[in-house]
């Protein structure tokens, strides 16, 4: 009887260390939200460059206009010349791909691939970590120079890109590297964030590596993944005009 | 006699009936070509329709307010199908229409559908497909994926490997399995160039689908009308106690019961084969009109020109007539040789037509015509299969004879009203 009251305080004890390690956890994922999104608008330039082994190298430069606390972003394509002023638009909780060619809006999931490249709508949104995800383990380790807390994630709604990742956090608070994964658990795509620039009192980051896990070719008998690099240049806090976030004006410079 | 007399006549005026008989042939070859081909794509894309939708006759479960496509009754519809005694077999599919793609060596194709079925029940069925590489037979025991020749080739896969899938769940997530390849299959249509096909229990365990059918699949034993077996089924399915819509014989009738949205739970929708078919099937449809246009101007041809033949025929024959008429031959053998004469014509030029027809389609048949742009639906191993049907045929040629003697009717009859002291003195 002993035992058995000794054993239910300890499982007692290890839920109630869950439910405060969760806790924890979740405003740690609340604080690497908060570094990496704006009060205000935020824009940048942004250039991904995509790597498919055996076929070749393409760059796409962007100009990307945020406005975070109303989740409205706005992204125009300004290379190449044959994607030039498409865009994508995301206003009223709707994703819109606009074709300047037929002047045509059509609805597109943050779900879908960027441009054919490997990152997805979704990366170029703030981070929503905290609200999207519930953690299911963690550790401490070591990645390169940072020390890092490994959250293993568990998506609690649909509308994500992967229903599991697993992120490496630095004690600044800044995801370091992330890899993605199918329900199954299959490994998607794997993201590394070596470095940030501050704008303002929040962070942006410099380059994102994103290397494909499924996609790739097999080049003298070694497989290549599929790689993009995203680099953010010239980030701005300044205040961008709300006609910005209209259809109206991705019809106007795509013209 | 006079039959004997008749075909004596054909023989002798050989250059006279020359023409006529090359314009039967050729116009009775034309309509056994056009016939044989519309017949050999009908049956071509009906037999890759009935692999992709699952047989003759689909029913498909319709969920409300949360709209999914279930079949939670599949066990009393199948066993309550099974009794009418009309369905050879009664399997369930579990579709992924949209989403799903296939990954093997880095390179990703996307599929239009992925369908999982019961292969220990439904493998003779695929069987008949036009395997390149493996066979389905052993998927039963084995699970694994089969793809289409355009897929793999694509991929770069074969026989044996292990080909990932990637889906998006029931719930709106990601998920991935890897399955292994165990057939390709030639099918260069809009039902097999993007289409898997793979076990539906381990589709199920990617789908995380609630009860892993979508639709349901009704093979009906060899010469059972369609549409009033699907008929027969709905009447069951209803005494079962199941919500049913009206059997759907149009797939634009179809998105109307479906907007309606006034029912709870599952409603379920019967959908023949010719409903999964109702574009494609103006196709051919119109390719049977034209075929019936061009038998009717080529009848019309034959009227008319077997008409004045014969006019000038009787005319040239009037002493021909007078002496046979002054031996005694009655007004209505004269009128009957016309008449016998008109109809060997008619069955000589059939018979001719038949055969160069079947020689056309001989050679249709063997020409590679992967080529040509949107055809792909019709053909078999990349080639036109023709089907003919007997008693269209014997119809054809029935129109053609007929034609032939009305045609020659009033000539024959001018023919047997010949006075024979009229006709010796001209």
């Amino acid at each position: 009887m002993k035992r058995v009251r000794t054993l239910a305080c300890l499982c007692a004890f290890a839920a109630v260390q869950a439910v405060v390690a969760q806790a924890d956890f979740k405003a740690l994922l609340a604080k690497v939200d908060a570094l990496v999104s704006f009060d205000g608008d935020f824009s940048a330039e942004y250039t991904v460059m995509q790597e498919n082994p055996g076929v070749g190298t393409s760059v796409t430069t962007l100009a990307m206009f945020r406005r975070d606390k109303a989740s409205k972003y706005l992204i125009l394509i300004l290379k190449p010349e044959s994607d030039k002023g498409k865009g994508y638009l995301k206003i009223d909780g709707s994703l819109w791909l606009y074709d300047p060619v037929g002047r045509s809006f059509t609805f597109t999931s943050s779900q879908e691939r960027f441009q054919n490249s490997n990152a997805r709508n979704s990366d170029f949104t703030r981070s929503t970590l905290a609200l999207d995800y519930d953690i299911a383990g963690s550790k401490r380790e070591k990645l390169g120079k940072f020390d890092c807390w490994v959250l293993d994630l568990r998506a609690n709604n649909n509308e994500v890109s992967f229903p599991k990742m697993r992120v490496w956090i630095s004690d600044d608070n800044l995801v370091r590297k992330s890899e993605d994964y199918s329900l199954s658990g299959q490994l998607m795509r794997t993201t590394a964030i070596p470095t940030y620039q501050k704008v303002g009192d929040r962070f942006v980051p410099v380059d994102i590596y994103l290397v494909d896990a499924l996609r790739g070719k097999t080049i003298n008998g070694k497989f290549q993944s599929e790689k993009t690099k995203i680099s953010v240049a010239k980030p701005s806090l300044a205040p961008v005009p709300d006609s910005v976030y209209s259809k109206a004006y991705l019809e106007k410079v795509g013209k | 006699m006079t039959a004997r007399i008749a075909f004596r006549n054909l023989v002798r005026q050989k250059r006279r009936y020359g023409l006529l008989f090359a314009a039967i042939a050729l116009g009775f070859a034309v309509v056994t070509l056009l016939g044989g081909m519309s017949g050999g794509m009908t049956v071509s894309l009906r037999r890759k329709a009935k692999s992709y939708y699952g047989g003759d006759i689909t029913i498909l479960g319709h969920n409300r307010p949360d709209y999914f496509l279930t079949v939670p009754d599949f066990p009393a519809i199948r066993n309550a199908v099974m009794e009418l005694g009309v369905a050879d077999l009664v399997v369930p599919r579990g579709n992924v229409y949209s989403g799903g793609s296939v990954f093997f060596g880095g390179a990703m194709i996307r599929q239009k559908r992925i369908t999982g079925t019961d292969f220990a029940v439904e493998w003779p069925r695929f069987a008949t497909m036009d395997f390149v590489e493996g066979r389905p037979d052993g998927l039963a025991e084995n699970g694994g994926i089969i793809l289409s020749e355009a897929t793999a080739n694509r991929l770069g896969a074969k026989v044996g490997d292990e080909i990932m899938v990637l889906l998006t769940s029931f719930g709106g997530q990601k998920n991935t399995g890897v399955f292994i390849l165990r057939g390709i299959f030639r099918d260069n249509s809009l039902f097999g160039f993007y289409t898997a096909y793979c076990d539906i229990g381990q589709l199920t365990t990617l789908t995380l689908h609630p009860t892993g059918i979508t639709d349901v699949g009704v093979w009906l034993k060899p010469g059972i009308d369609p549409a009033a077996a699907a008929e027969k089924v709905r009447a069951v399915m209803e005494r079962e106690g199941l919500l049913v819509f009206p059997v759907i014989h149009r797939k634009d009738v179809y998105d109307l019961y479906k907007a309606k949205r006034d029912w709870t739970g599952v409603k379920y929708a019967i959908l023949t084969l010719d409903a999964h078919l109702y574009e494609v099937k103006d196709f051919l449809d119109a390719i049977r009109a034209v075929t019936y246009f061009l038998l009717g101007v080529f009848v019309i041809i034959v009227t008319v020109g077997i008409s004045n033949t014969y006019r000038v025929v009787v005319f040239e024959r009037t002493r021909e007539i007078g002496t046979m008429r002054a031996i005694g031959i009655q007004r209505p053998a004269v009128r009957a040789i016309f008449l016998y004469e008109a109809l060997g014509l008619g069955i000589a030029g059939s018979i001719a037509g038949f055969a160069l027809g079947l020689a056309a389609l001989s050679i249709v048949a063997g020409i590679d015509l992967s080529g040509v742009p949107g055809f792909q639906m019709f053909l078999e191993r990349n080639r036109l299969r023709w089907d003919l049907e007997p008693a269209i045929v014997a119809l054809d040629a029935v129109i053609v004879c007929l034609a032939a003697v009305v045609a020659a009717w009033r000539p024959a009859s001018s023919a047997a009203s010949i006075e024979p002291a009229d006709a010796l003195r001209s």
